[in-house]
């Protein structure tokens, strides 16, 4: 027979052509291998299915913006119906910080390493977006931009204390900056490999969605909304 | 990316409150070694590559220590199908159990093809190992694993 190592590797779909279709003969001819190979085809797929639970299970949110690169595009607010079932086990400020900090090094670059002029830096302990990131946060409107701008603006909302947070997504990252005095503070920053096209008014991917949903109070801002924020200069709303 | 990390902490630790532990460390440690991933590189590699040197320190200060490991918790889950939810916990329970019981070199092997889905060529390069000895060590990980399952 033929050996174990070349039976399992064609379970694996590890095996090609010729030799593919020569373990296929033979298990054909063989109820034993048919038993065996269906056997571990179920210990896989059982393997499978009950380590992927973990992939459900309530994981830090703001940890889960790493995995914004193979998110599917969500509406909002079915994102927000979700609320309910969910809940964070672990620390939050904890793993933000460190998440945000991760990606943060691994898109700047030079971010903590003394670069002056990346779009993101750490300022009093905070990390705040800067330079052309700053820039866009502070005059861009998700109502006029254009495809060719470097950064997308996506939503712009309050959150509970009044202050103003707007998502945004550049190639490399998306996140969400909330006005702290005259600064952005970054609240979350996700590392992405491809933008999911598609308008970031209605939908965003689940990595920024997860984000908003925990910081946002009331509706997000409408076009016009938005546009008052920025003759207001960003300022926070007071709160009754 | 963070909840494939999870799920391969889980089945490399084949225990709950180690794998959130070395998720945990991992991400520390990545944060300190940031500098050295290559952009263009696969990020899900170098990161597992990360968790699994991880994992490697923790069990070898734990054979120093001669600390016991925690047993194995029934893992909580969030969903709308409680029943469903229920059987998934406790095969993952059981399965978490049987890993368990696997040598470390063949755990990793079987997390990394049978549970991440990696190819046989990307688990060598990402172990350091030639091909033969990751289907080799697959081969004996998987069919030890079969018969605990049997055995239930």
């Amino acid at each position: 027979m033929t050996n174990e190592e070349t039976l399992f590797a064609y379970i694996d779909g590890e095996l090609e052509g010729e030799e593919r279709a020569r373990i296929e003969a033979e298990i054909a001819a063989d109820p034993a291998l048919q038993k065996m190979v269906a056997e571990h085809r179920a210990l896989a797929g059982e393997l499978q299915r009950a380590f992927s639970t973990v992939l459900d299970a309530p994981v830090p949110r703001a940890l889960s913006m790493t995995g914004v690169s193979d998110a599917p595009v969500v509406s909002l607010a079915e994102e927000r119906s979700r609320r309910d079932r969910r809940q964070s086990s672990w620390g939050m400020s904890h793993w933000a910080a460190m998440a945000a900090t991760l990606v943060a090094g691994l898109i700047g670059g030079a971010v903590f390493n003394g670069g002056g002029t990346g779009p993101v830096k750490e300022r009093d302990g905070q990390l705040v977006a800067s330079s052309w990131l700053e820039d866009a946060l502070d005059t861009q409107l998700a109502s006029t931009q254009s495809a060719s701008d470097p950064v997308r603006i996506g939503l712009t909302f309050r959150k509970t204390d009044g202050a103003i947070c707007r998502s945004f997504a550049v190639e490399t990252a998306e996140g969400v900056a909330c006005r702290e005095g005259k600064q952005w503070q970054l609240t979350g920053l996700l590392h992405r490999e491809r933008i999911q096209t598609g308008d970031y008014r209605l939908a965003t991917s689940l990595g920024s969605a997860e984000l908003i949903d925990g910081l946002i109070a009331g509706e997000a801002l409408d076009g016009e909304q938005e546009r008052a924020a920025r003759a207001a200069g960003w300022s926070p709303a007071k709160m009754p | 990316m963070l909840p494939r990390l999870r799920r391969f902490a889980h089945g490399l630790t084949a225990n709950r409150i180690d794998a959130d532990d070395l998720t945990q460390t991992t991400i520390e440690r990545a944060l300190r070694a940031r500098a050295q991933w290559q952009e263009g590189t696969r990020l899900d590699a170098w990161l597992y590559r990360i968790m699994r040197n991880c994992w490697i320190d923790t069990a070898r200060s734990r054979a120093r220590s001669d600390k016991i490991m925690a047993p194995a918790e029934a893992y909580e889950h969030v969903g709308h199908d409680p029943t469903a939810q229920m059987e998934a916990s406790l095969d993952l329970k059981r399965l978490m159990r049987a890993m368990e019981q696997l040598p470390p070199e063949q755990r990793e092997v079987v997390a990394l093809v049978l549970i991440e889905g990696l190819g046989y060529r990307e688990t060598a390069e990402l172990l350091d190992l030639p091909i033969g000895t990751v289907s080799s060590r697959l081969v004996r990980g998987r069919t030890a694993l079969l018969a605990m399952v049997k055995e239930g």
